[in-house]
């Protein structure tokens, strides 16, 4: 059987608001921590966006490395990451 | 293949895009010069009945290149959210010339030129009289028409260079586009015209 990739929900599926996290949980001693968390600002970017960042991490923040490693055009890769930013300050924003 | 044949700008700008652009105004330059065909503006291209000398040729080129992409690198630092690089606005605007390449071809393997002064005597009172055969007739049809779609091919390649290259889009990238665009035609007129 193979393993289903969870996907974690960031809005509501009722009311479309912003979700928070309740409870944390540590799987190897079962210690519960109930509460209500932020999630972090990056985590409410789309997983490909999220790739994104942590690939261009790796690569040492270097548009023209990045350009290679994904086999487009430099300016290509730089308006998608003024593309992210720009999400990221419209999160700050709200 | 349509990705690469109207938006390329995605896989290919900078260093690559701009050698190759050279390497295309070059070769444009040249077939321009033997097929006497003048490109007396950004935008424009005529074939003529007097020779063009190479050089003559490729200072043409060489203006109609330099006014696009200098209005359209002044365009992107009005215009632009991102910092851009004019290696790569100068790169892609070379590259999207190709067009122009196939048409100086086109142009100067099939004779009009019968037609063309005929035109000329009928509607501008210049030259001899000459009366065209239907063929000649056809092709110059084929001509005008296979111009008109290269031409478009050519201004949709522009657009997207500008609109990679400088990160514009939407109604702010369409009126920046033909701003710059007529702005380099009229300079790029005028210098050509002191050649």
């Amino acid at each position: 059987m193979t393993a289903i990739e969870k996907k974690m929900p960031k809005d509501c599926p009722s009311c479309n608001s912003k979700m928070k996290v309740k409870k944390l949980v540590c799987t190897h001693c079962s210690t519960e921590i109930d509460g209500l968390f932020n999630f972090p600002i990056l985590s409410s970017l789309s997983n490909e966006d999220q790739l994104f960042i942590i690939d261009f991490m790796k690569v040492g923040g270097s548009l023209k490395d990045m350009a290679t490693k994904m086999k487009l055009s430099y300016p290509t890769v730089r308006n998608h990451l003024d593309e992210i930013i720009d999400r990221i300050k419209s999160f700050d924003k709200k | 293949m349509k990705k690469w044949l109207l938006n390329p700008f995605d896989f290919i700008a900078g260093w690559t895009s701009l050698i190759a652009g050279v390497v295309i105004i070059s070769l444009t330059a040249l077939v321009c010069s033997l097929g006497s065909i003048h490109l007396d503006g950004a935008i424009d291209m005529h074939h003529g009945t007097e020779a063009v000398p190479l050089a003559t040729a490729f200072a043409e080129s060489l203006i109609d290149w330099l006014c696009i992409g200098i209005f359209f690198y002044i365009a992107g630092l009005i215009f632009s959210p991102s910092s851009i690089r004019p290696l790569d606005v100068f790169g892609t605007q070379a590259l999207a010339r190709f067009p122009v390449l196939i048409n100086a071809g086109v142009l100067s393997l099939i004779n009009a030129e019968k037609t063309e002064q005929y035109i000329e005597w009928k509607f501008m009172h210049k030259g001899e009289a000459v009366e065209p055969s239907n063929f000649e007739w056809f092709s110059w049809v084929m001509i005008a028409l296979v111009t008109i779609v290269i031409m478009i091919w050519m201004i949709v390649l522009m657009y997207r260079a500008y609109s990679v290259s400088c990160n514009i889009r939407g109604t702010k990238g369409v009126l920046s586009f033909i701003g710059a665009l007529l702005v380099a035609e009229i300079i790029s007129k005028i210098l050509i015209n002191f050649l």
